[in-house]
């Protein structure tokens, strides 16, 4: 059974992200751009936690760079749980989400991603993806 | 056959483990593994795709529909239009592959990419994250024409509580449970979501990528200025707000509907004659149970605490009548039943309803007379009637002289009226269930409904100009046009692009709202300070005498409102008998002042709200 846990483009979950989320940059001059996007599931009597110690570990929010080398490098984009975290995250690093997340609109996760583009390379550039580690999903 | 061995069982097994008995919280059922995922598209673009340089733009669309690229057969134009508090839309014409994938349209997810090519620059930008709402088909040409719908409208039906509602408007909405309660029983998110948003001193959309966002009214410094070299000829607009956008004034009042408790006393004193008019006049003495029924019986006071009655001292006393001594005789058993002199103090309350209509007026500057009137109002529950009631009373005289034995009943009368006590001869304003941080919250309320409703009417002017494909730009983005004679900052409140796949004409028409004000941004400060009375009641307290009728002595014409206390008459037997003379009903007479109708009617006040209030202005000027 596939996890009901994933991203959602609004607070209240309503709404799945499933397309890639664009952030466009500047080739000459770019701006750091903020999204925010929300982890959670739909369903309210759902929790979920990390497969290493379950409760105990946090749910590690990773970049993952399929291309190194080439496109965007992972460091061109900040995770923080707050939009003014993003000040001090650094580029690349993974960001710890709560050992224990709630289903439901109450227990969503707000995730705060910056992408400031270091490479100056105009094309589209899809290597990066934000993934989280091994999850366990618990129905109450 | 041996006795069964309980300790053959081990210690540590735990059936709890097992699922078994009844008790324990449910253990957690691991129902999926895996890992979640989002992915990035970081588009690079280069901004002199929208420069207005010499040379030529060449475009091309992305459409995928639920993962299938159909870009190679798209037909016609794609329209994407937005606009505040309301769904992005688009539209566009697609020749499906084969009856099935037709059929499978109907609410399939789709983004629309679009890239831009311009010499050796290159740009690529979302244009819209939605679904498919519904498809009209041709069969002669085989062309569908789908329209598509980012789901504003599904955002706040999904929510599920109040909290959620406010988190989908980002924190900037101003909630009051006072007026604008969520229901938990009978939950209506859309209701309460366009309730909010009344209040929002924002709008929301959803941007290109679909995501949900709450925009500020702020309008700073513009992030593109464009000028006539920038703009399709002709396409520059103006367009002033109505006469009814903008009235004189905008209005608000928050009615709080509250009780004033009122309470007065009067102190009451009476003293019987001298000795000499029992005997000379035969006058009745004042037993105490009259006293008693004359305190009891005066509508709508009450007793406090217990009158102070002196009985007349037993014995005989002599009195000189017409040269001769004779003895007035008090007896133990008759002084124990005698007044000869109380103290008393009454005691009333009662309740007043106040409309309290906190008030806030935002001037608009415009010409119109239009009534534009915000109001709300908040009702305590407090039950004034139970308030002002006594429980039931009980004899106040008592029934026994000494050793009473300990009653376990009530309180009645005074003793038993509940709380809250006005101060004495004084009022107090009682909110009842109306906490002061729910009146905060409401006049908050009603002033951002009112600053909603200002800013809105002010940000209809506006200003329209189209020029070539620039998806830059989204709702709420802050830009400038300087062009055709007008010069004009303002927020972008709508937008619209278009690609024509058959001319190649790309364009995009951006409407800026530029509200004549001169804030910056769009914020409101706004408190009430609780309702106190100031009320004094002065109530005079009446002069208690003993007033004798049928004598010489008695007026033949009483002033009868000055008869107050013990009414009794001569008896014909005496020398001072006067037959025509006013004879009394014989009584304890207790007339208590009236309660002014100032304070008894429904009183009805205004209050200002102490608010301070600014609403994001543009710039517009006119060159001819």
């Amino acid at each position: 059974m596939a996890l009901t846990f994933g991203f959602f483009s609004d607070p209240a979950l309503t709404t799945p992200i499933v397309a890639r989320l664009q952030f466009v940059q500047d080739a000459i001059a770019p701006q750091p751009l903020d999204k925010v996007v929300y982890f959670g599931s739909r369903l309210s009597g759902r929790v979920c936690k990390a497969a290493g110690v379950p409760g105990v570990d946090p749910v590690v929010l990773s970049v993952v760079d399929a291309a190194s080398g080439t496109g965007s490098p992972a460091g061109d984009v900040r995770l923080a749980l707050s939009s003014g975290g993003l000040a001090s995250a650094v580029g690349g690093q993974a960001l710890n989400l709560p050992a224990v997340i709630a289903g439901g609109q109450a227990g969503a996760v707000a995730v705060h991603v910056r992408v400031l583009d270091s490479t100056g390379a105009s094309g589209i550039h899809v290597d990066l993806t934000l993934q989280t580690g091994a999850l366990e999903e618990y129905a109450a | 056959m041996p006795a069964f061995d309980s300790t053959a069982f081990d210690a540590a097994f735990d059936v709890a483990a097992f699922g078994g008995g009844g008790g324990g919280d449910p253990v957690p059922v691991l129902v999926a593994s895996g890992v979640a995922t989002l992915g990035l598209q970081v588009s690079v673009v280069s901004s002199l795709v929208f420069t207005s340089a010499a040379g030529a733009v060449r475009w091309s669309p992305l459409v995928v529909i639920g993962g299938v690229d159909v870009s190679a057969r798209l037909a016609g134009a794609i329209s994407v239009s937005a606009a505040e508090d309301s769904a992005r839309v688009a539209s566009f014409s697609v020749v499906p592959a084969s009856p099935a994938e037709l059929w499978g349209f109907d609410g399939k997810t789709l983004t629309i990419d679009v890239a831009l090519f311009k010499s050796t620059s290159t740009a690529v930008y979302r244009l819209f994250t939605g679904i498919i709402e519904r498809y009209e088909f041709d069969p002669v040409t085989r062309v569908a024409q789908l329209a598509c719908r980012d789901g504003w409208q599904e955002r706040p039906l999904a929510c599920t509580s109040a909290a959620d509602v406010e988190a989908l408007l980002g924190g900037l909405a101003t909630p009051s449970a006072a007026v604008a309660p969520w229901s938990a029983t009978e939950p209506d998110a859309p209701a309460y979501f366009s309730t909010l948003l009344d209040t929002l001193p924002g709008a929301t959309a959803i941007d290109a990528n679909g995501l949900w966002r709450v925009i500020p009214w702020s309008i700073g410094a513009p992030l593109a200025t464009f000028t006539a070299d920038d703009v399709f000829d002709d396409s520059v607009r103006v367009l002033t707000a109505a006469r009814a956008d903008v009235p004189s004034a905008v209005k608000a009042a928050l009615a709080v509907r509250y009780h004033r408790l009122h309470a007065a006393e009067v102190d009451l004193n009476w003293t019987a004659v001298a000795n000499t008019y029992y005997v000379v006049d035969g006058l009745p003495t004042l037993p105490k149970s009259t006293v008693m029924e004359a305190l009891q019986g005066v509508s709508g006071w009450l007793i406090k605490g217990k009158p102070v009655i002196v009985e007349p001292l037993p014995g005989s006393f002599p009195v000189l009548v017409g040269g001769d001594t004779v003895y007035y005789i008090v007896s133990p058993e008759f002084a124990r039943t005698t007044c000869h002199s109380f103290t008393a103090t009454l005691y009333r309350r009662w309740y007043q309803e106040v409309e309290l209509s906190y008030t806030i007026t935002i001037d608009m500057g415009g010409a119109s007379s239009r009534d534009e009137s915000i109001r709300a109002s908040v009702a305590s529950t407090f039950d004034a009637s139970t308030w002002e009631t006594a429980p039931s009373a009980e004899s106040a005289s008592g029934l026994y002289q000494a050793n009473a034995p300990t009653v376990t009943t009530p309180p009645t009368g005074y003793e038993g009226l509940p709380a809250p006590f006005p101060p004495t001869n004084g009022a107090l304003d009682h909110l009842g269930d109306i906490a002061l941080p729910d009146l905060q919250a409401a006049a908050q309320h009603v002033v951002a409904r009112a600053v909603r409703k200002a800013a809105s009417g002010k940000r209809n002017r506006r200003v329209v100009f189209e020029r070539p494909l620039d998806p830059r730009w989204e709702i709420g983005a802050v830009l400038a046009v300087n062009a055709c004679g007008v010069a004009a900052t303002g927020q972008v409140s709508e937008l619209e692009h278009t690609l024509d796949i058959d001319s190649g004409a790309v364009a995009s028409t951006f409407t800026l709202a530029v509200p004549d004000s001169a804030g910056a941004s769009t914020t409101f400060t706004a408190t009430v300070s609780a309702p106190a009375a100031s009320v004094t009641h002065a109530l005079t307290d009446p002069t208690l005498s003993t007033h004798v009728g049928a004598s010489y002595n008695t007026p033949a014409v009483p002033t009868e409102d000055d008869l107050l206390g013990f009414l009794c008459n001569v008896v014909p037997t005496s020398g001072n008998y006067d037959a025509s003379k006013p004879v009394y009903e014989p009584q304890f007479r207790l007339i208590l002042p009236e309660i002014g109708a100032p304070s008894r009617d429904p009183l009805t006040v205004e209050a200002p709200i102490s608010a301070s209030v600014a609403i994001a202005g543009g710039s517009l000027t006119l060159t001819f």
